[in-house]
C-alpha cells in the first residue's frame, strides 16, 4: 500500500531535515554552494519516493533552510553577495524543475499502476461472472467479488426499482448494489462505475437468454400440442371409428352375418381397441417426457430377460413374421430402468410387425464390444433414406407414404428414454439386406457384481 | 348351493362389470357383484367367496386399502385389477397382500388364467402337490427332481430354490423381494442382479427357446411368473 497523503509529505521533509544534519556535520569542510547539493539529493528523493507536492514542499523547504543556515547572513533570510544570489537562483530552479519532472514520472508510474491493478480487477471479476450459470449463480458471485474488492458485504439486486447504487446497461437500469457502510468512497469511482456496467450487461444477458429459453420452450410445447390435437383427433377417432362401426354392425337386428364374417368384425374391434391401448400408452409417455417426468429406476438386467420380456409383449403382433433372435453367449448385464427399455424394445418391435413385408424377417441381435452394447432391431420394411433418418425420432414425424397409420410418437419415446438412460438410438437403412436397422447402443458398468459364492 | 367357484368382483365401471359378470358367468362362476369398497367388504364377508377381484380405482377407497382390510381377517385369493402406470402400485398392492394383477386393458383368458391359478394355490395351501407339471417339465417336490421330457436335468441347490419358489406360487407373479427372501433370506438389493442370472440360467435348462421364455415370463419391474402349460 502506498504512504497516506499526509505521511508522504512528512517524510519528505523528515529528508530535509536528514539533508540539513548532514550540511551541518561536514561543517568547514563543504562550502556553503557544495551543501545545496546534500539538499538537492534530499529532494529528488523525495520526488522520486513520494511525487510532485512533496517534493516541492521539500523543494521549499530546502530552500529556506539552506539560506537560513548557511548563507550569509547566517540565521536569516536574505542574499550577502551576487554569487551567492546566483547560487541560489540555480539551486531553485534545479530544485522547482528537476523535482518536478522526477515527480512527474513518478505520479506517471503510479497512476499506471492504478489501471493496472484496476484492469486486473475488472478481469477477474468479467471472468468470474461470465462462469455464472443463471442469474442466481451470477448474483452470488457476483457480490463475493464486489465483497473482496471493496472489502465490504455487498448485495446486488438483480431488480430495474429499488435504491443503491445502479447498475445500468445502454437499455436502462437493471438492477443496484447495496454497499455496506461507506466503502463505496474508498475506491475509484471509475473503477465502481466499470465494476458496474460489466455486472449489468451480465445480468441483462442472463435475462435475455432466460427469456428466450422460455420462448423455445413455449413455442415447442406449443407445437406438441397442436401436433397432440390433431393426432388425437385422427388417431383416436379411427380406431374408435372402426370399434362403434363393427359392434353395432353386429348388434343390428336386420343383418345376419355367416360365422366368418362375425368373426372378422369381432377381430376388427379387438384390434382397433388394441391399437388405442398402445396409442393411450404412447400419448402417456410423451406427456411424462415433455414433463420432464422421466426418472429412470437403474437396476441390473440381463439382455436376454430384457428381450424375453418385449417379445412376450409384442408376441400377438409378430404373427406372420419370421423372428430370429440372435444374442451373443454371456453378454455382460446393462445398468438400465428395466420397464423404460422394454418400452422402447416394444415400440420398435412393433413398428418391424407393422412395417416390416409380410412374412418377412424381424430380427433382434445383441453384441457386447469393450465398453458398449449393441441392440440392433431390424425389419424387411421399406427403406428410409439417409437424410431422412434423423427426423423419424421426432415427435409426430411420419415417414413417407409408406407409414400411414400410426402417430408418430414411438420412435421419439424411444429417443427420450435411451437419453434418459445414458444411451443412443439410431436409425440405419440397411439397402443389402433389404430392410431398416434400429440400433441402440448402452454403455456398459464399470463394476458388475460378481457371482462367486453364492451358489453355494 | 351348487358346486360353482365363488367370485365377488369390486368394479364401479358399469361396461367394465358387464363384461366382467357376463364373462365370469359364462365360464362357470356364481359372481357377486359391488360397485363400491363398502359393498365389496360386505359381500366378501357375507359370501366367503373363493377369489376376490377388486379394481384399483373405487369411488369410496381405494382398491389397495380394500386389499388391506380384507388381508386383517382373511386369506381369500385376491387379484387386482390395476391400470399400465409404472411397476411401483403394483408393487405396493402385492405388498398389501393382494395375490396377483391384471393390467387393463386384458382380455378374458387372462383373467380366468389367474383366476384359475389362485384357485389352485388355495386349495394347495395345505401341502403343495408332490409333483409339479408344466408343458414338459416336472418339478419333483419330494424328491428335489427337475425332468424336462422325462430327462433329469440338474440344477444347483439355488436354482432349485428358486424354481421351488416359483412353483410354490405356480401360475402367479412372484416379486423380485419374495424370491429374494426364498433364496437368500436377507434383503440386498444388488442381488437382484443375481436373480435374473439365476432365472437366466433355469430357463437355459427348462426352455425351448431362452430368448423367449414360454414358462418362466418376466413381468417387468415386478417379478416372475411360473406359467402352467399344458402339455
Amino acid at each position: 500500500m502506498a504512504p497516506s497523503t499526509s505521511l508522504r509529505h512528512l517524510w519528505a521533509l523528515l529528508s530535509v531535515l536528514a539533508a540539513t544534519g548532514v550540511a551541518v556535520l561536514t561543517g568547514p569542510y563543504l562550502n556553503p554552494t557544495d551543501k545545496m547539493l546534500i539538499y538537492l539529493v534530499a529532494v529528488l528523493w523525495s520526488a522520486l519516493r513520494f511525487g510532485l507536492r512533496p517534493a516541492l514542499l521539500a523543494a521549499v523547504t530546502a530552500i529556506l533552510a539552506h539560506n537560513f543556515l548557511f548563507f550569509e547572513p547566517r540565521f536569516a533570510f536574505g542574499l550577502h553577495s551576487a554569487s551567492d544570489a546566483v547560487a541560489f537562483g540555480v539551486f531553485a530552479t534545479t530544485a522547482f524543475v528537476t523535482s518536478g519532472l522526477v515527480a512527474r514520472a513518478h505520479d506517471e508510474a503510479e497512476r499506471s499502476r492504478a489501471r493496472e491493478l484496476e484492469l486486473a480487477i475488472l478481469y477477474r471479476t468479467g471472468e468470474e461472472i461470465a462462469s455464472s450459470t443463471g442469474l442466481g449463480d451470477l448474483v452470488a458471485k457476483a457480490e463475493r467479488r464486489l465483497g473482496q474488492v471493496l472489502g465490504a458485504p455487498v448485495r446486488v439486486i438483480a431488480d430495474s426499482g429499488g435504491e443503491g447504487f445502479p447498475l445500468c446497461t445502454a437499455n436502462g437500469r437493471v438492477g443496484a448494489l447495496l454497499v455496506e457502510g461507506d466503502a463505496v468512497s474508498r475506491i475509484d469511482e471509475g473503477l465502481l462505475h466499470a465494476l458496474a456496467r460489466q455486472i449489468a450487461v451480465a445480468i441483462e444477458r442472463e435475462r435475455l437468454r432466460h427469456e428466450m429459453e422460455e420462448a423455445t420452450v413455449r413455442v415447442r410445447t406449443e407445437r406438441t400440442r397442436s401436433a397432440l390435437l390433431s393426432s388425437v383427433a385422427h388417431d383416436f377417432r379411427t380406431p374408435l371409428g372402426s370399434v362403434v362401426g363393427a359392434s353395432s354392425s353386429l348388434l343390428s337386428r336386420e343383418a345376419s352375418f355367416t360365422d366368418e364374417a362375425r368373426r372378422r368384425l369381432l377381430q376388427t374391434i379387438l384390434e382397433s381397441a388394441q391399437r388405442l391401448d398402445r396409442y393411450v400408452g404412447n400419448i402417456l409417455d410423451l406427456t411424462r417426457i415433455e414433463s420432464g417426468a422421466v426418472e429412470p429406476r437403474p437396476d441390473w438386467v440381463d439382455v436376454e430377460d430384457l428381450v424375453g420380456a418385449a417379445l412376450d409383449a409384442v408376441d400377438p403382433v409378430l404373427d406372420g413374421h419370421r423372428l430370429v433372435v440372435r444374442l451373443e453367449p454371456d453378454l455382460p448385464p446393462l445398468r438400465v430402468d428395466f420397464v423404460m427399455i422394454e418400452r422402447v424394445l416394444v415400440n420398435l418391435l412393433e413398428n418391424a410387425a407393422r412395417f416390416g413385408r409380410r412374412d418377412g424377417l424381424i430380427e433382434v441381435a445383441a453384441a457386447a464390444g469393450p465398453d458398449t452394447l449393441v441392440l440392433d432391431v431390424f425389419d424387411e420394411g421399406p427403406l428410409v433414406p439417409e437424410d431422412e433418418c434423423e427426423r423419424l425420432f421426432l415427435a409426430f414425424y411420419r415417414a413417407s407414404r409408406e407409414y400411414r397409420d400410426g402417430a408418430g410418437l414411438g420412435l421419439s419415446i424411444c429417443r427420450a428414454f435411451m437419453a434418459a438412460s445414458g444411451g443412443a438410438i439410431e436409425a440405419r437403412p440397411r439397402p443389402r439386406r433389404g430392410g431398416m436397422s434400429f440400433v441402440l447402443t448402452f454403455p456398459l458398468a464399470e463394476r458388475v457384481p460378481n457371482l462367486e459364492g453364492l451358489d453355494e | 348351493m351348487s358346486d360353482r367357484h365363488c367370485v365377488v368382483v369390486v368394479e364401479d365401471d358399469p361396461q367394465m362389470m358387464r363384461f366382467l359378470e357376463t364373462g365370469l358367468d359364462a365360464h362357470g362362476y356364481l359372481v357377486h357383484a359391488a360397485g363400491t369398497g363398502r359393498e365389496g367388504l360386505a359381500a366378501i364377508t357375507r359370501e366367503s367367496p373363493d377369489v376376490v377381484v377388486v379394481d384399483l380405482g373405487l369411488p369410496d377407497m381405494d382398491g389397495s386399502e380394500l386389499v388391506a382390510r380384507v388381508r386383517e381377517w382373511s386369506r381369500v385369493p385376491v387379484i387386482v385389477l390395476s391400470v399400465r402406470d409404472g411397476a411401483g402400485s403394483k408393487i405396493a398392492v402385492l405388498d398389501l397382500g393382494a395375490d396377483d394383477y391384471v393390467t387393463k386393458p386384458f382380455d378374458m383368458g387372462e383373467l380366468l388364467a389367474r383366476i384359475r391359478a389362485a384357485l389352485r394355490n388355495r386349495i394347495q395351501s395345505g401341502g403343495a402337490a408332490p409333483l409339479f407339471r408344466s408343458g414338459d417339465i416336472e418339478v419333483d417336490l419330494v424328491r428335489r427332481l427337475v425332468r424336462r421330457r422325462g430327462e433329469e436335468v440338474r440344477v444347483s441347490p439355488r436354482e432349485y430354490d428358486l424354481l421351488k419358489a416359483l412353483v410354490s406360487h405356480a401360475g402367479m407373479v412372484v416379486t423380485h423381494q419374495m424370491l429374494l427372501d426364498a433364496i437368500w433370506g436377507e434383503r440386498q438389493a444388488d442381488y437382484i442382479n443375481y436373480l435374473r442370472i439365476f432365472i437366466g440360467r433355469l430357463r437355459h435348462k427348462l426352455e425351448g427357446d431362452p430368448s423367449r421364455p414360454r414358462l418362466i415370463t418376466t413381468e417387468p419391474g415386478v417379478g416372475y411368473r411360473l406359467r402352467i402349460l399344458s402339455e
